[in-house]
C-alpha cells in the first residue's frame, strides 16, 4: 500500500477532510505529520530562510518529519482557489521552496492548483493526482465525490458556529452569560495549539464564547468585503477582512483579537483594515497578537487577560 | 486640480514629463528623506513593507505643498502593492487629507468608473494628445536608462569618484527640462558625450555584479542607501536586472513596444522556480540564472522586509548559488537599516569574490 505524508501545517486545517477522503478512497494509506510541537518548528527553521513566516517554517518541519516515513508527499501549489483571488506568494511557492531546501525527499506531489480565470482544469489535475494511485476513473472521480462530501459536511460543522473535533480544541457554545469574542486569524495558526500557544483553549477556560471567521458563509464573507472600492485579492485575507465586518456589525460581540504571524504580507494589510474599521465604525476593542518563535507564552497570557478584563469592565 | 505621486527613483522625470504635456498642474514630492520616512513610520501599520511607508511619506509631504489628486500605479495581486492605494486613502482619509485618486491597474469591475476618473484627469485633451503625451515620455524614461547604463560602466573605472555622480545629475535635470523631442534627443545626446570625457583607468580589475530583487529597493536610491553608488566606489560595476523603461513598458504600457514576446526570466527560472508568485519573484531567479550565464562575478538580491515574493526568491536562491557557481548575498532594508553596516558587507562581499578570483588565476598559471 502506498503511503502518503501530507503536514499538519498551512492548507491542512481547511482542506484535510477532503484529502484524506480522496486519498483514502483511491488505496492509499494517509500519514498525517504529530501536531507541531518544539522539535518541528527548530527544523523547519533550519530549512528555511529566517525572513520567511513562522506558519512556513513549522511547514517545512513536519515536511521534514515525514519525509522517510513515505513513499509521496502531498505539497499542493495553491495558487488561487476562487477567481480573481490568491492565496499567498508563499503558498505559491511552496513545491520549489521545499525541492530546493531538502534533500532526499520523497517524491513530492505537488499540483498547480489554479482557479484564478476557469475551474474546469481542476478535473485535470484531480485525474493527474489520482492516476498515480489508481488507473480507474471511475474509482477516481468515486473519491473525489466522497471526498468532497466529507469536506462539505466538515465545514457544515464550521457554519453551525461550533470548531470540528478533529482539532481537539474546547469550545464553548453560546450562552447568554457568556462574553463573545471574535477571534480573526488563519486557521493554520489558530487551529494549531502550538503556534496560537493554545488561544482557544485559553478563552474557553475565561468562559468566553468563540467566534472565528470559518463561522461565516463565503456568501456573507463576499457581500460583506464588496463595500471596499477594491478588491481583496488574497483569498484567506478577504475570509478574515469579510468576517470581522460581519462581526462588527453583531451586538453580542464584544470585543476582537487578532492574531498574525510576524512578516505575514497580507495581515499587514487586513490588519490595518479591520482596525480602522473597527475605530471609525463601530467603536469595538481590538487586541493584536503578533507571533514568532520568540514569543512567550506569558506575555501572551497577561495580555489575555487584561483583555479579557476590559472587555467585562465594559459590558458591565 | 494639483496632481502628485509618489517616488521611484528617476520615475518622477517620466511622470512629470507625462503631465506637463499635457498642461496639468503637478507637485512632484519633495525627494525622499529621513523626514518622509519617519512621516510614513508613525503612520503606516508597522507590519507593512517599507515601499509603503515612504510612499506615504511622500504623498503626505506633497498635500503639504498644495497636491489634491494622486496617480499612482497599482496591481491585482499577490503582491502587496495591489492594495497600497487603498490603504493609503484610508490613512490619508483618518488624518483629515482627502485626496481624489487614479489608480492605474487593469480594471476590476467598473471600467466605465475609470475612465471617467482619468477623463476627469486629464480635462480638455484629446485622446489623441494623451497617447502623444505617453509616447513622448516613454521616450524621456528611455533616455533616462540609456544614461543610467552609461553611468553604471564608467563609476567603478573613473580617476576621480564622484565624477560621472556629478554629470549624471546635470543630466537628469536636462532630460527633466526637455519640452520636445528635439530637446530631449539633444540632452541625451550631450549628455553621453560628456560623459565619455570622464576620465578613467583602464587597468583596473572590474567585478562584475549582478543587482536583482524587488523593483522599489533597486530603483529607488534612498531606500537602497545608494547601493549603486558604493559599488560603484569598491570597483563594481553593476547591472539591474529591472530598468525603470522596461518596467513602465510590462507594467503600464501592457508591453505594447515589446520587441520580444517570450520572456527570458521564465525559461531561465525553470526548474528552479516554476510559477509566478507575484511581484518580481520569478524575474529575481530568472536573472539570477541569467547573469551567471553571462559571467558576471556575484549577485546581490535587495528587497524590503517581509516582501513575500522576494522571500521565496531567497529560499531558491542557495541552490541556483550551488548549481551556477556564483556568490550571493541577500539584502532587506527597513526603516532601521544603516549604510555603515550596508558598506560593510558589501566590503566583505567584494573582498570574497576577488580572492575567490585571484585564487582561480593562480591555479590556473
Amino acid at each position: 500500500m502506498l503511503r502518503i505524508g501530507i503536514p499538519r501545517a498551512l492548507n491542512y486545517y481547511k482542506y484535510f477532510s477532503l484529502w484524506k477522503t480522496f486519498f483514502e478512497n483511491l488505496g492509499a494509506k494517509v500519514i498525517f505529520s504529530p501536531p507541531t510541537n518544539r522539535a518541528i518548528l527548530d527544523q523547519g527553521a533550519k530549512y528555511v530562510v529566517d525572513e520567511a513566516c513562522l506558519p512556513v517554517k513549522v511547514y517545512f518541519g513536519h515536511i521534514n518529519y515525514l519525509k522517510d516515513k513515505v513513499d509521496y508527499i502531498f505539497a499542493p501549489r495553491l495558487v488561487s482557489v476562487e477567481k480573481k483571488e490568491f492565496s499567498c506568494p508563499k503558498f505559491m511557492g511552496i513545491p520549489d521552496m521545499l525541492v530546493t531546501n531538502i534533500d532526499n525527499l520523497p517524491e513530492v506531489i505537488g499540483p498547480t492548483i489554479d482557479l484564478t480565470k476557469r475551474d474546469n482544469n481542476l478535473w485535470k489535475i484531480i485525474w493527474e493526482v489520482g492516476n498515480i494511485f489508481s488507473k480507474n476513473p471511475g474509482k477516481i472521480a468515486m473519491s473525489w465525490f466522497k471526498g468532497v462530501s466529507d469536506f462539505k459536511k466538515f465545514n457544515q460543522v464550521w457554519l453551525n458556529k461550533s470548531i470540528p473535533r478533529e482539532f481537539k480544541i474546547t469550545h464553548l457554545d453560546k450562552d447568554p452569560g457568556r462574553l463573545n469574542i471574535a477571534v480573526i486569524g488563519h486557521e493554520y495558526i489558530l487551529y494549531d495549539g502550538y503556534l496560537s500557544m493554545n488561544l482557544l483553549e485559553k478563552l474557553a477556560k475565561l468562559n468566553v464564547s468563540v467566534f472565528t471567521s470559518e463561522m461565516i458563509h463565503p456568501k456573507m464573507v463576499n457581500k460583506e468585503v464588496s463595500i471596499l472600492p477594491k478588491r481583496i485579492f488574497w483569498n484567506f485575507a478577504k475570509n478574515l477582512l469579510g468576517s470581522a465586518f460581519y462581526f462588527s456589525k453583531q451586538a453580542e460581540i464584544s470585543g476582537f483579537i487578532n492574531i498574525s504571524s510576524f512578516g505575514c504580507g497580507p495581515d499587514a494589510m487586513t490588519s490595518s483594515m479591520i482596525y480602522h474599521h473597527l475605530k471609525t465604525k463601530n467603536n469595538k476593542p481590538i487586541l493584536n497578537l503578533t507571533i514568532d518563535e520568540h514569543t512567550g507564552e506569558a506575555g501572551i497570557n497577561t495580555r489575555i487577560e487584561a483583555f479579557y478584563d476590559l472587555l467585562k469592565r465594559r459590558v458591565g | 486640480m494639483i496632481l502628485t505621486f509618489p517616488h521611484m527613483g528617476n520615475m518622477y522625470i517620466v511622470v512629470k514629463g507625462l503631465l506637463e504635456y499635457l498642461d496639468l498642474d503637478v507637485v512632484i514630492p519633495p525627494f525622499s528623506s529621513q523626514k518622509t520616512l519617519n512621516l510614513g513610520v508613525k503612520y503606516a501599520p508597522e507590519f507593512a513593507c517599507l515601499p509603503l511607508k515612504i510612499n506615504l511619506g511622500n504623498l503626505i509631504e506633497a498635500r503639504q505643498l498644495g497636491a489634491d489628486t494622486i496617480i499612482m500605479a497599482g496591481g491585482v495581486g499577490p503582491c502587496r502593492f495591489g492594495l497600497y492605494a487603498q490603504v493609503e486613502k484610508e490613512i490619508l482619509h483618518e488624518l483629515g487629507y482627502e485626496y481624489d485618486t487614479l489608480v492605474l491597474e487593469p480594471p476590476d469591475k467598473h471600467l466605465g468608473q475609470f475612465i471617467m476618473r482619468l477623463k476627469k484627469i486629464i480635462g480638455t485633451n484629446s485622446w489623441r494628445k494623451v497617447i502623444e503625451a505617453i509616447k513622448f515620455s516613454y521616450q524621456k524614461a528611455c533616455a533616462i536608462d540609456l544614461v543610467e547604463r552609461k553611468v553604471q560602466y564608467l563609476r567603478p573605472r573613473e580617476k576621480r569618484i564622484g565624477t560621472v555622480d556629478i554629470i549624471y545629475k546635470h543630466v537628469l535635470n536636462t532630460i527633466d527640462n526637455a519640452q520636445s523631442y528635439i530637446s530631449l534627443q539633444e540632452a541625451t545626446g550631450l549628455g553621453l558625450l560628456k560623459l565619455e570625457q570622464v576620465p578613467v583607468n583602464d587597468d583596473l580589475r572590474i567585478i562584475k555584479i549582478g543587482l536583482i530583487g524587488e523593483i522599489y529597493t533597486l530603483l529607488e536610491p534612498f531606500v537602497n542607501l545608494e547601493i549603486e553608488k558604493e559599488l560603484g566606489k569598491l570597483g563594481v560595476e553593476v547591472t539591474r536586472s529591472l530598468y525603470l523603461s522596461e518596467w513602465i513598458n510590462s507594467h503600464l504600457l501592457m508591453n505594447y513596444s515589446k520587441r520580444e514576446k517570450v520572456k527570458p526570466f521564465v525559461q531561465l527560472a525553470k526548474p528552479y522556480l516554476n510559477y509566478f508568485v507575484g511581484g518580481h519573484g520569478r524575474e529575481t531567479i530568472g536573472y539570477a540564472v541569467g547573469f551567471s550565464q553571462e559571467g558576471f562575478h556575484g549577485l546581490i538580491q535587495i528587497a524590503p522586509l517581509t516582501c513575500m515574493p522576494e522571500i521565496v526568491a531567497h529560499s531558491i536562491l542557495p541552490k541556483v548559488r550551488e548549481e551556477c557557481n556564483i556568490p550571493i548575498l541577500t539584502i532587506y532594508v527597513d526603516e532601521q537599516s544603516g549604510k555603515a553596516g550596508l558598506v560593510t558587507r558589501l566590503e566583505a562581499f567584494i573582498d570574497l569574490i576577488r580572492r575567490q578570483l585571484e585564487n582561480q588565476r593562480r591555479i590556473a598559471k
